[in-house]
């Protein structure tokens, strides 16, 4: 009881969450390395993943000098709103992390489903899924506006009052939760485990190029959220990763950039102004299956 | 669901768990007095006459927390001095309801005293040194209220200085910010 009742102050919490950040990239390299022996021992150590593998975490640079720019007005934002608009003030204790972080998760499942809604939102999130590996360095392949979408989703937590660095601590727990379920080495948990939490056969599924895998398992740490909303699938046929069209690039900068490279000339070559709306505002499978139609229609 | 039913259901969730961490305070409380009322019956059991009689009215409030000799125009530091605490504060069972400043040995042109600033233990988990405050016959100076900082000195102006004092005792109750809501200020005399 003494943590849920315990009062933090939020250097604290800071603390605490520049300490999670620090040493789950460490505990992520060390498991990355195991998962390097097992491809090299299977012989699939290639050329191709290795290039893959440098490339997820060269845009993992990139990102992080992105937030070097933004995250003070990231934070500022969190802290203005919390400041002025709050309309309660939630005390800084372990039971408000924990239903925080129940919230967080709401809102990451929210967000990740907008995302893979909308051309908008994929030309940024499609770089984290344009890998055609899965393993841990995965996790850490992000796209230039990575950052900003989290914004709106978790910006109402603190005017119903949660401290913004409790919500950042959520919003780090959750983003952490998922690194490690970026792996091919762990098969199924147990039962119970795989009935209430996002795990890495779910997590596979969401990174599916299979048709009954598209658009499922946007859950960040309760895969409950899609069991309740309707967008969970089961792993069991083999997944194929990565995106349609495949991406075919281990260029940092390419892979980095390619979401809003897509889009542009998507939307340079569009027909019309009603097909660059249903670009911006449809599901990018939609905008692949255009380009399928017209592509069997010539032949 | 549907999407329009699926945001709605998390409309839903996020009253209940907002909730849940708004009443955080009295779910906590709801879960306390049954152990209170355990060690109360403790209590009981053993034979003593004392404990009994303290169990059923209470005549005196034990806190803990800091004590020091200042100059009451520095009292501003023994706060920060509190407010740092993180050890004492780490041991708080749930964010506390009442903050107690009690003055003693006040010198003769009150510029001086004994101030110890604290909570009751019976808001802590564990707790090193306490200090027993006599209530049994004490008289109010201020009753509850909201005071601002001029008020609550002025009140000290109407101890009868003829009788020597044995303390005076602010009770500043708390919201779940931790910020003063009300006030109430004691004397008591020898
Ligand atoms: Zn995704």
């Amino acid at each position: 009881m003494d943590f849920l009742t315990g009062i933090f102050s939020p250097d604290e919490i800071w603390g605490i969450e520049v300490w999670m950040n620090d040493w789950f990239f460490v505990l992520a390299i060390g498991f990355f390395i195991v998962e390097c022996l097992r491809y090299a021992v299977k012989k699939e150590f290639t050329k191709n993943f290795l290039g893959d593998s440098i490339a997820n975490f060269a845009t993992l640079g990139l990102f992080i000098i992105i937030l070097a720019i933004v995250g003070a007005a990231y934070a500022g934002v969190f802290l203005y709103i919390y400041d002025n608009f709050r309309v309660t003030e939630l005390p800084l204790t372990g039971w408000t992390i924990l239903c925080c972080i129940v919230l967080a998760d709401l809102a990451y499942y929210w967000e990740h489903r907008f995302l893979h809604m909308n051309g908008f939102g994929w030309a940024t999130h499609t770089v984290h899924h344009s890998s055609p590996h899965f393993n841990i360095s995965v996790a850490y392949r992000h796209g230039p506006m990575d950052w900003f979408f989290p914004l709106f989703f978790h910006l109402p937590l603190a005017i119903l009052g949660f401290h913004p660095f409790i919500i950042f601590l959520a919003e780090i727990i959750v983003q952490l939760f998922q690194t490690l379920l970026h792996t091919e080495t762990v098969k199924k948990l147990p039962r119970p485990i795989e009935t209430l939490f996002n795990t890495p056969s779910h997590h596979r599924v969401h990174h599916g190029t299979n048709k009954q895998y598209l658009d499922k398992n946007y859950a960040g740490i309760f895969i409950i959220w899609d069991k309740m909303f309707g967008t969970f699938a089961e792993e069991k046929e083999p997944v194929s990763y990565g995106v349609h069209p495949q991406l075919n690039s281990v260029n940092p900068l390419k892979v980095f950039f390619s979401g809003y490279a897509k889009l542009t000339s998507r939307l340079w070559h569009a027909p019309n102004w009603g097909y660059r709306w249903n670009l911006l505002t449809k599901s990018p499978t939609w905008a692949w299956q255009q380009e399928q139609n017209l592509k069997s229609s010539i032949k | 669901m549907s999407l329009f039913n699926s945001i709605l259901t998390s409309f839903i969730i996020v009253a209940t768990f907002w909730g849940l961490a708004l009443f955080q305070g009295k779910i906590a409380h709801a879960i306390q007095p049954q152990k209170i009322i355990q060690e109360v019956q403790k209590e009981v059991k053993e034979p003593s006459i004392v404990n009994l009689t303290k169990a059923v009215k209470p005549e005196s409030i034990d806190i803990t927390g800091i004590r020091q000799q200042v100059e009451l125009a520095d009292i501003q530091l023994l706060w920060q001095k509190f407010n740092n605490s993180t050890k004492l504060h780490k041991h708080l069972k749930y964010q506390p309801k009442k903050v107690y400043v009690l003055y003693q040995k006040i010198s003769k042109d009150y510029q001086q005293a004994e101030v110890t600033i604290g909570y009751d233990i019976n808001e802590m988990t564990q707790f090193n040194k306490h200090y027993s405050i006599d209530i049994s016959h004490n008289s109010v100076l201020l009753p509850e209220n909201k005071y601002d900082k001029t008020q609550l000195s002025d009140a000290w102006e109407k101890i009868n200085h003829q009788k020597i004092k044995e303390y005076v005792l602010e009770v500043h109750a708390l919201n779940q910010q931790g910020e003063t809501t009300t006030t109430q200020v004691f004397v008591s005399y020898q």
